[in-house]
């Protein structure tokens, strides 16, 4: 992570990257690897992302809160939410959001929301990649927007569910346990802080963000790329870029059908997050939903890059995400917007044996 | 002071528990939407009671043992789980078989309604769910090697507190479900009859006061301890053993053994099951609630018809099942065939040890299970997926019992099941059928003769490829004949038979595409014969001849029958050659 932007001396934001460095270190699912397995966010009532730790998963965190609005009663101090649904926002079965509210203070009326990547939830393989799935519960359970806890109350029998459907459920109970106590104490911090520090963060972001693209404007790039199927034809991805009356478009309609089986389809929301993940670091800007609202995404219902339910998706963070995101950091530095910048994160990928791969040696 | 209740009361509120069950059962059929549910009634409806330290079973209407008996280990669980934390109004429900399930299809639902302080009785349902996740639309998955890769699982969770529905719980459980609407559809008429149930327990409970209730109740449960005792008390003592194998686990591992032992010391009863194979791999175990359902499945076929099968006589019996076998298994092995196969071999291994006890009272518990399901996506539909479990694949398979031939329907373990039509299934399916009938000469042979074979065609419709799940069991081990009856025919399947593609199944296959116009074969043994067949009247053996059940060979060779034409060209049996070929 970059610490020479102003934004690191806001304490909020420090807050975050606390909590951010402690659930690393503690949650025991989290054995893979770099940062885009984890990430503490704050959202305000209206759903909008005020900060996040990492810029991995801004628009899943949108979404998340968004589905937590619409189907569990509202929140009251104490509760915490619990999903992994990749329809409720979530990247793929194996990440799970655990949202609390916020009662008073800077981000009153929002939420603390984290997402970690945990272990197993059931499903066909060990880990939840199967590539040859032809629908999300091959991949494994489904945890919709469930309250964990309610009013400080562990709702044990929520938590027997979620544990019973995983391989590991002590490593799950162990997880769920450290994020949500982590998301409630943070919660509970941003409380009592500052009024000032969400506005000094939105200040900077809003900065960032006016009028970042004026000096393409009316210039066009299209790329190209690949993303492998073992089960069936790979996918083509299309991603024209463009300046259009000072907003970035992103028109992906030139991409292929989503795929069944193929474990590789990525819902929008997704789609949309691999786009602010290059955008917000080539700017340096707040990662925050100024990112989103920056970006005009296009991309046909049912392709692969705006799957439909209930299609799999376990897939998406890792194949997809690495197409699209070079795909668009090429397109960006092609129109000289932004900076080029370190990833610190490794190109490890978790072990997936594929049989029957009509390609010698699998991409996989 | 306590209501006093005098004894036709008492039966009066006994029975008034068994008619709430019916009332239960007419709303969950007619409210629920699955065939599997709605049309082949695969439900169970009881009322259990919880005297503050034990869980009882009281009263059942439309039940399939391998529900309403595994059901009381899920009302436990239940309880011990929520222990003191039970309120009045509060619904649960639970399907995972380690926690007093059978399999993870089977749905319990109970809702709890406080008789008093201490007592509490438990209207439920049990259901067979459509599709719960997992791997294969409705979770039948021979190449399961573990519980997660049949479906969701759910431990005991409370759905409703105090009446008030917990929607973020219950959107959980709906959305594990790959058939939506129609899963929604079953859950609430599940939800319905249980609230039928407990309004109904609740206008007994205002009438007779709880006290009047619990007297009721514990008169039901001490008659049926006693008449079972009773009815123990008059067999024999000994040790009496049965065992039956089972063809194979779908991975691999074949002639599955369940050995029964059964004592009978005075007016005790225990069976145990501890010779049988160590647990498997596929998903074939039977866990406690299902292989104490198929061990009382066989007792129940035993008793006089007019004991109650409910706690009081069922807690006499021990069932012992050793953990680690394949009547007792350790989680997480898959389960999800084990009602059917190997739950079917307990209740035959258990029946083959009543053959020392109680002759004219055995016959066939089983199904011999041959499993067919069906999914894919119905282009009459908006292509929406479907999934049909079918018994076709698995009619018909009454054995033999004394007095009587195998019937043309199921055996006791499933008789409360309701054969949905072909003409319906071709209407809710892209399936049509072709064949659907009895086989010749595939009569379990026996004094009373097993049900015929049967052979069952059907070819997929419409626009899309359908996938199958296929699991067949009784090739090596068929149906088997009791009291020196003879076994039924080896069952099969063929994939696109006819064609240059056709593939004979004798074990499982996962997923197999049948593309538009090609079919599936199943031939499912009949059931087996009880005594012997050279005991049959030779007019009934005649009579099967000209039914074409048997062939003039068979009735010659194996029952020692002698037909001859009269003038006409009718059949009739030579008396004096009938005598001279069985005495020979």
């Amino acid at each position: 992570m970059r610490s020479d932007l102003p934004y690191f001396k806001n304490a909020l934001y420090t807050s975050l990257l606390d909590a951010h460095r402690h659930l690393y270190k503690v949650l025991q699912s989290h054995g893979l690897g770099d940062r885009t397995h984890l990430s503490v966010d704050v959202v305000n009532k209206e759903g909008r992302v005020e900060v996040s730790s990492v810029a991995t998963e801004l628009s899943n965190a949108r979404a998340v809160v968004a589905s937590i609005q619409n189907a569990v009663p509202p929140l009251e101090p104490g509760d915490v939410v619990v999903t992994n649904d990749p329809y409720s926002g979530s990247q793929h079965l194996q990440d799970h959001w655990i949202v609390a509210p916020v009662a008073k203070g800077t981000a009153a009326g929002g939420y603390i929301s984290v997402h970690a990547h945990l272990a197993d939830v059931g499903g066909r393989n060990l880990g939840n990649l199967y590539p040859g799935a032809r629908d999300i519960w091959q991949e494994g359970v489904r945890t919709t927007p469930v309250r964990l806890f309610r009013k400080g109350e562990l709702d044990r029998d929520v938590l027997e569910l979620i544990k019973l459907n995983s391989r590991m459920p002590l490593v799950m109970e162990n997880d769920l346990r450290e994020m949500a106590t982590t998301a409630s104490e943070l919660a509970s911090q941003v409380g009592a802080s500052d009024p000032s520090l969400l506005a000094d963060l939105r200040s900077q972001s809003k900065g960032v963000f006016a009028r970042p693209f004026d000096g393409a404007e009316g210039r066009t790039t299209t790329k190209r790329g690949t993303i492998h199927s073992c089960q069936g034809s790979d996918a083509t991805v299309v991603l024209e870029t463009r300046v259009e009356n000072g907003a970035l478009v992103v028109d992906l309609t030139g991409s292929s059908d989503q795929a069944e089986p193929g474990f590789f389809n990525s819902t929008i929301a997704n789609t949309q997050s691999f786009l602010a993940d290059v955008l917000a670091n080539r700017l340096s800007g707040v990662f925050s939903s100024d990112v989103l609202e920056a970006l005009d995404v296009r991309a046909a219902e049912a392709s692969v890059l705006n799957c439909s339910f209930p299609l799999p998706v376990g897939w998406s963070p890792y194949g997809p995400r690495k197409v699209v995101t070079s795909l668009f950091q090429s397109a960006l530095r092609e129109l000289g917007i932004g900076e080029d910048y370190q990833v610190f994160e490794s190109d490890w990928r978790p072990p997936v044996h594929i049989e029957g791969c009509r390609e010698t040696e699998c991409p996989f | 002071m306590k209501k006093q209740v005098d004894a036709i009361t008492k039966q009066v509120i006994a029975d008034s528990l068994e008619a709430i069950c019916r009332e239960m059962s007419r709303v969950v059929e007619r409210t629920s939407v699955h065939p599997l549910f709605q049309e082949l009634h695969d439900y169970s409806t009881g009322i259990f009671y919880f005297d503050g330290t034990e869980v009882h079973l009281v009263a059942r209407a439309t039940a399939l043992p391998a529900h309403i008996f595994g059901s009381l280990l899920a009302v436990r669980a239940l309880v011990e789980e929520f222990a003191g934390d039970i309120n009045d109004g509060d619904m649960f429900l639970l399907n995972d078989p380690y926690y007093g399930g059978s399999h993870q299809a089977d749905f319990t639902m109970m809702r709890a309604v406080s008789l008093d302080d201490r007592s509490m009785i438990f209207p439920s349902v049990r259901a067979h769910m459509s599709d719960f996740g997992g791997v294969v639309p409705g979770g039948y998955n021979p190449d399961a090697r573990d519980i997660w890769q049949e479906g969701y699982r759910i431990p005991p969770v409370r759905l409703h507190e105090a009446g008030e529905l917990r929607s973020d719980v219950w959107n959980l459980v709906l959305a594990n479900s790959r058939l939506g609407d129609t899963f929604e559809g079953d859950m609430l008429a599940i939800v319905g009859g249980c609230n039928v149930g407990a309004r109904e327990v609740g206008r007994l409970i205002e009438k007779y006061e709880p006290q009047g209730v619990a007297n009721g109740i514990t008169y039901i449960l001490n008659y049926a301890a006693e008449r079972f005792r009773a009815e123990v008390s008059r067999w024999p003592d000994g040790v009496y053993t049965g065992e039956r194998f089972l063809d194979h686990d779908s991975a691999g591992n074949r002639d599955l053994k369940v050995a029964a032992a059964v004592t009978v010391d005075g007016d005790r009863l225990s069976i145990d099951l501890s010779g049988s194979s160590p647990q498997s791999p596929g998903y074939i175990s039977s866990v406690p609630g299902t292989t104490i359902s198929n061990a009382m499945l066989s007792v129940c076929v035993v008793l006089p018809d007019d004991i109650p099968p409910n706690s009081g006589a069922l807690s006499q019996i021990e069932v012992i099942a050793p953990e680690g076998s394949v009547v007792n298994p350790l989680a997480p092995a898959p389960v999800m065939f084990s009602t059917t196969a190997i739950g079917y071999e307990v209740a035959d291994a258990v029946m083959k040890a009543f053959e020392g006890i109680a002759p004219e009272r055995v016959g066939e518990p089983g199904l011999g299970f041959c499993l067919c399901t069906t999914f894919g996506k119905d282009a009459r539909f908006d292509d929406d997926l479907y999934f049909t479990l079918d018994f076709g694949s698995s009619l018909v398979s009454a054995g033999g019992a004394y007095g009587t031939d195998g019937w043309g329907a199921w055996p006791a373990s499933v008789s409360a099941l309701v054969l949905a039509n072909v003409e319906m299934q071709e209407l809710q399916y892209p399936l049509t059928f072709d064949i659907y009938e009895y086989a010749d000469n595939a009569c379990g042979a026996g004094r009373w003769r097993g049900v015929p074979g049967f052979f069952m065609q059907r070819s997929v419709g419409g626009q899309h490829p359908a996938y199958v799940n296929l699991t067949e069991e009784g090739d090596r081990h068929p149906m088997p004949g009791y009291v020196g009856g003879h076994a039924g025919a080896s069952s099969y399947a063929i994939l696109r038979p006819g064609t240059d593609r056709a593939e004979r199944i004798t074990e499982s296959v996962a997923e197999a595409e049948l593309m538009p116009g090609e079919s599936l074969l199943t031939f499912k043994g009949g059931g087996g014969g009880w005594g012997s067949p050279l005991e049959r009247e030779p007019a009934l053996v005649r009579d099967d001849v000209l039914d074409g059940y048997v062939s003039v060979e068979i009735a010659r060779d194996v029952y020692g029958v002698v037909l001859i034409a009269d003038s006409d060209g009718k059949l009739e049996v030579d008396g004096q050659g009938t005598e001279a070929l069985r005495s020979a």
